[in-house]
């Protein structure tokens, strides 16, 4: 009774855990000093330099493993029970203290103006309750044992609140006494419990120290920086480049470069289409051969292996109008029409490569059955087509992956996606095991432990669990992504197209500048849209102008606008040598990009 | 045998039995748990239900009726005393609610009641659920 406030607030932390039956729940402790708990799993983001408290919810981990592990029967009765004892006392005690107040309140009042109207509506809801303990402890059980010593025991001056107590209180023992069984229950049946974290950046997944529950030594200490308007060696080079790029911008530099991605391009492809036109070679010879075994007679088999033939040569001359189409290289289009019609025409391949394999596969069983017990020769061809078709199959399986995964990685590079690589997510040797008894109930760690990262990686917390005959599984798997959530300055290199003056004699409206831009940023823990696609800034923007094109830079300081991370810019400068205002639109280049450039018509620039 | 908060009902004047009856039902605000007879069961039932009944200005209380039968008519009127009416020769107990409402009856032939079950007695009552 004497804690009772402070076990309540503990219940109710409890209970909005038992909620969403999480087994991690995390909080975060960020660099202002802010505390944010995901009691609702509603938190997908932590800051880059956050530190990270994981409590680990024992009673959930219990009902998980048992659940998903399926260890004994009797587990899930004890499961059950727990969980109704749980429930109900927690509820009760949530309702004691209105109780307590109202008898307080009761016996304070004079005899004749003592109402019942007071009290009645909290025993109506505390006494269901009760009753639903007491019937959970039938006669001759060992929580009816314990009541009956507990009330026969009661003070006097527990009150009538102090026997609902009794109820609630031994409930709750009961659970605990009912977890211990199901611990020993796992012990015996060597189950253990695994808690493993990782940094998944754009170039390694790396396991992250949990302090009690691994032995990987600390991470290298990465802060990223918050308040930095220097520019990175990288971000310098980057702005050496993209200054060339706009000096040469209306040479024929670019379409030399665009030239050379065209060239390189059918080379891939051809390489592709050679290798699944030796398949198909492979195939039209073999056919060839059966169908020279067989008898006259045996139309149906000819007719089929012609279709087959037919179809062979159909995906030949359709491989080989693509190559011809590559090699000579000559195409008009603009460049996303180009890189349009490659992926077509990979889509394609992939269509009738899959068709080509099954079509050739049905042959080959249909052939095996019908001349099993044929002539020695029919057989040896079939068979020899069979391991020709096996071998292509294959090849040819594994080139329609390739693609695909291709594809994929080039989408998802395209959309910032980064792949998940799970084999990286094994949960190492130097991941303690523990028995859940054992296991810690929480763990810090802090990010900035966790070596380079940057806005976009993710941390991943896995909790798994195995035993002697079982194996392993992940029981939860939470995942968050690192974004610079606080408020920060980030300076973004990028290219500008500033709008001449009239008065400028110049052939071209704009001018392209390379710049940089310091922007004020802030992200947001509850929108992922909005830190990886919005996430807007505004700041300065520094732009090395050449209004005269006298090869002299003109420094150009301007209020900048940010949206898409970036990608898009625009505001308005003043050219300070000349003393003009001017008006701008800007793009940030990826670090990636800048070496690469990218068309004029792609950048939406007239000639 | 200390009883603090059990009124044993007098059982030579049939009178002040009723009115001491009507009292506690009708006019105090109690919730009541009434024992009838005087069997050893009967004894240890008002032993161990004065030790719920909390403290002193809490509204449970036990009232004693050694002699059932002087009691019979009081019994008449209260609500929802049907089973209790039909069994009445064989009740070891019953509780009332606040609303002087029968909500639980323990018949003689039951189990010995122990402390659960006459808590389940008195939060029957105090709950006034049907």
């Amino acid at each position: 009774m004497k804690h009772l406030l402070l076990l309540l607030s503990c219940l109710f932390f409890s209970l909005s855990q038992a909620c969403c039956q999480s087994i991690l729940l995390f909080t975060e402790y960020d660099e202002d000093d802010h505390v944010i708990v995901d009691s609702l799993r509603a938190i997908a983001a932590f800051d880059v330099n956050s530190r990270v408290e994981v409590n680990i919810d024992k009673g959930a981990l219990r009902k998980a493993l048992f659940e998903q592990l399926k260890i004994d029967p009797v587990s899930e009765e004890i499961l059950t029970r727990i969980q109704e004892l749980q429930n109900v006392a927690q509820q009760g005690l949530q309702v004691l203290l209105p109780l307590q107040d109202s008898l307080l309140s009761w016996s304070r009042t004079p005899d004749s103006l003592r109402d019942i109207s007071t009290l009645q509506p909290v025993f109506s809801e505390i006494g269901p309750l009760s009753l639903k303990i007491i019937g959970l402890a039938p006669l001759g059980s060992r929580l009816r044992d314990e009541f009956n010593m507990q009330l026969f025991n009661i003070p006097r001056q527990d009150g009538i609140a102090g026997t609902y107590n009794v109820l609630f209180e031994g409930a709750l023992r009961e659970v605990e006494r009912l977890k211990k069984e199901l611990d020993s229950i796992a012990r015996n049946h060597g189950v253990f419990i695994q808690l493993g974290a990782w940094l998944d950046t754009r170039k390694s997944t790396n396991p992250i120290h949990l302090p009690g529950f691994d032995t990987y030594p600390e991470g290298e200490e990465f802060v990223v920086k918050r308040w930095s308007i220097s520019l990175s060696e990288e971000q310098k080079e980057q702005l050496t480049s993209i200054e060339n790029l706009a000096k040469s911008f209306g040479r024929d530099h670019f379409r030399k470069v665009w030239n050379n991605i065209q060239v390189t391009t059918p080379g891939i492809i051809g390489e592709i289409v050679e290798s699944f036109n030796k398949c198909a070679d492979s195939i039209d010879v073999r056919l060839d051969m059966l169908k020279n075994q067989l008898a006259q007679g045996q139309a149906i088999a000819r007719g089929d292996i012609e279709d087959l033939k037919s179809f062979v040569k159909g995906y030949k001359g359709f491989l080989l109008g693509l190559k011809e189409k590559y090699r000579t290289g000559n195409f008009t289009t603009g460049s996303v029409a180009f890189l349009i019609q490659t992926n077509r025409d990979l889509s394609e391949v992939k269509k009738r490569t899959t068709e080509l394999i099954v079509h050739a596969k049905n042959l080959r069983t249909d052939f095996a059955s019908r001349f099993e017990s044929d002539a020695n020769d029919v057989k040896v061809a079939v068979n020899s087509l069979a391991m020709v078709i096996e071998g292509c199959s294959e090849d040819l399986g594994a080139g329609v992956a390739n693609l695909v995964d291709k594809a994929k990685d080039m989408f998802n590079a395209l959309a910032g996606v980064q792949k998940l690589n799970e084999a990286a997510l094994e949960l190492g040797r130097e991941v303690m095991k523990f028995d859940i008894d054992g296991m810690p109930d929480k763990t810090t760690f802090y990010i900035t432990r966790t070596g380079p990262r940057r806005s976009g990686d993710k941390i991943l917390v896995r909790v798994a669990a195995g035993g002697q005959t079982m194996q392993r599984q992940v029981l939860e798997h939470r995942q968050f992504r690192l974004f610079q959530l606080l408020p920060h300055i980030r300076t973004v290199v990028g290219l500008i197209f500033a709008d001449l003056p009239e008065s400028e004699t110049v052939d071209s409206k704009f001018q392209l500048s390379a710049s940089y831009s310091i922007l004020l940023k802030k992200g947001s823990r509850k929108s992922m849209g909005f830190n990886r696609t919005f996430n807007p800034g505004i700041g300065l923007n520094v732009a090395a102008l050449d209004f005269d094109h006298d090869d002299i830079p003109e420094i150009g300081l301007g209020l900048v606008g940010s949206v898409f991370r970036d990608y898009i810019q625009g505001g308005i400068g003043y050219n300070v040598y000349r003393d003009k205002a001017y008006w701008f639109f800007g793009l940030r280049i990826p670090l990636s990009l800048s070496a690469i450039t990218f068309n004029k018509e792609a950048a939406g620039v007239a000639e | 045998m200390s009883l603090f908060k059990t009124t044993i009902l007098p059982t030579d004047s049939k009178k002040d039995a009723i009115n001491m009856l009507s009292e506690l039902i009708f006019d105090e605000p109690l919730v009541l748990l009434i024992v009838l007879g005087k069997s050893t069961a009967a004894d240890r039932l008002v032993q161990r239900a004065d030790k719920l009944t909390g403290a002193l200005d809490e509204p449970r209380w036990v009232v004693w009726a050694r002699r059932p039968e002087q009691i019979e008519e009081v019994v008449a009127l209260l609500q929802n005393n049907s089973q209790l009416v039909t069994n009445y020769q064989t009740a070891l107990a019953f509780s009332l609610s606040f609303s002087d409402t029968v909500r639980d009856l323990i018949m003689q032939s039951d189990p010995e009641p122990d402390m659960v079950r006459i808590l389940e007695s008195f939060i029957k009552a105090e709950s006034d659920m049907k």
